[in-house]
């Protein structure tokens, strides 16, 4: 499956999102990363489907979280 | 030997429920792996327990952002991440002289010059009128007043303080408002929006039913406090500072995941017995207790409020109240005797520096316990 991770400020808006996603029929999957273009060190990002990565995307804008990075 | 009566729920509530102590061991068995540190499913899991209850100290205080709470060991530390956190060099602090030791120990400290030179002054809160407890909060106020702590419920005498009120008064001054709901969390209802604090600190031993070792600080969007201690919080490692997201800069190192599981077990205990029933059965308990109280020999109550959290001081004429409190507890009775952190609530409401007996309730006290520490009393 090709799929996509938005990188989240914390664990817990990653986690945050993830409730919020469920709930709108988004699966996810919690992800360790290391550094990126945005992180620097350690954080968490959510891998989801490619296909849903615009839909994930909006509802993340409307609940105002943010996304500090696509991967 | 008689059951064990447990009157002691204001120092910490015991028993707890075994719901508790169930997600206790589970955590540690299931959940072991560091929350927030890596990807493997030990970590995940433990991750997802605390932020479940997160959702949970929301749900029940009313409150919308998960991740504006923030974890800490007890109230004392809560409170001290917050006044420290808010309070600037040169800040005049108001307080109520129901506070106990963890709003003035820090505060005493921070008027020290090598620290932040602050000072701060005392309102009396112990008149039964609300607007009389907010007039004199409102003189109490200096134009360099930039924050207030105030006790949503004393732990000396149970005084319930106008919360909403002396918020109000705090927003149109622009002052930043702490409030330590020890005694309040789980005893009785509390909408932490609708209050106006800026920030709620809470523990989670008593009133919550969670295990000791926990605490929980409430933060609105009004309020960024600086961060208290400084360490891992498992992001963006290469940076010297703490970042800027909540709850993580304010959580160094790593969470009492057992802990937290066993608090949330006792949250959600509380939200399906609803405050609002365990406010009514400990209020009924302890109206029944003062009346009892009341009609002993020799004693004195202090601070007998008619709408109270669950706490009563009181004495008995010519006995010591630690006395008192070790006849009663060689007789099967949990009370706690003394000055409980709060010198100068016990000066307000006239004990002295002698102190008293506490006690006070857990809804799954009964009368029946009461009547027995009733006789015990009257017969000392």
């Amino acid at each position: 499956m090709i799929y996509s991770i938005m990188v989240m400020s914390s664990v817990t808006y990653a986690l945050k999102a993830q409730g919020i996603l469920a709930r709108e029929g988004i699966g996810t999957r919690l992800e360790k990363l290391n550094k990126s273009q945005t992180l620097k060190g350690c954080g968490y990002g959510l891998r989801v489907d490619k296909s849903k990565l615009p839909e994930a995307a909006a509802i993340m804008k409307r609940e105002k979280i943010r996304i500090i990075e696509i991967i | 030997m008689e059951k064990l009566i447990y009157f002691d729920h204001a120092a910490t509530s015991w028993p707890k429920p075994p719901q508790v102590m169930t997600a206790m061991a589970s955590a540690i068995s299931e959940k072991g792996g560091n929350p927030g540190r890596s990807g493997h499913i030990l970590s995940v899991r433990a991750s997802q327990a605390i932020f479940e209850c997160r959702e949970a100290v929301c749900r029940l205080f009313s409150f919308s952002m998960p991740e504006r709470v923030i974890f800490t060991q007890n109230t004392t530390y809560a409170l001290n991440m917050a006044i420290k956190g808010l309070v600037k060099r040169g800040d005049h602090v108001v307080i109520s002289n129901l506070e106990h030791n963890s709003v003035i120990r820090p505060l005493h400290k921070l008027t020290d010059p090598r620290e932040k030179n602050i000072t701060y002054s005392m309102f009396n809160a112990t008149d039964a009128e609300d607007d009389e407890t907010v007039f004199c909060f409102r003189r109490a106020i200096r134009e360099n007043t930039r924050l207030a702590v105030v006790t949503a419920a004393s732990n000396v005498c149970g005084k319930m303080l106008p919360i909403e009120k002396i918020a109000a008064v705090c927003r149109a001054k622009g002052i930043k408002l702490i409030v330590d709901g020890a005694q309040a969390g789980g005893v009785f209802p509390l909408d932490f929006e609708r209050s106006g604090a800026d920030v709620l600190c809470l523990a989670g031993h008593k009133g919550l039913y969670g295990p000791q070792g926990t605490g929980i600080m409430i933060c609105s969007e009004r309020v960024e406090p600086e961060s208290f201690a400084e360490g891992g919080n498992g992001l963006n490692s290469e940076e010297r500072d703490m970042g800027n997201v909540l709850p993580e800069r304010l959580e160094a190192g790593t969470l009492n995941t057992p802990g937290i599981c066993g608090l949330c077990e006792g949250i959600k205990y509380v939200i399906k017995e609803t405050p609002e029933a365990i406010f009514g059965r400990t209020l009924h308990l302890s109206r029944y207790a003062s009346e009892g109280l009341m009609s002993c020999k020799n004693t004195v109550l202090y601070g007998n409020y008619d709408i109270k959290a669950p706490v009563i001081l009181f004495n008995k004429k010519g006995i010591e109240p630690n006395v008192l409190a070790s006849y009663l507890a060689d007789n099967g009775i949990c009370t706690r005797s003394g000055l409980h952190c709060a010198p100068t609530a016990h000066e307000a409401v006239g004990s002295g520096l002698n102190g008293a007996v506490r006690i006070s309730f857990g809804h799954m006290n009964t009368k029946g316990e009461i009547d027995r520490f009733l006789r015990l009393v009257d017969k000392a």
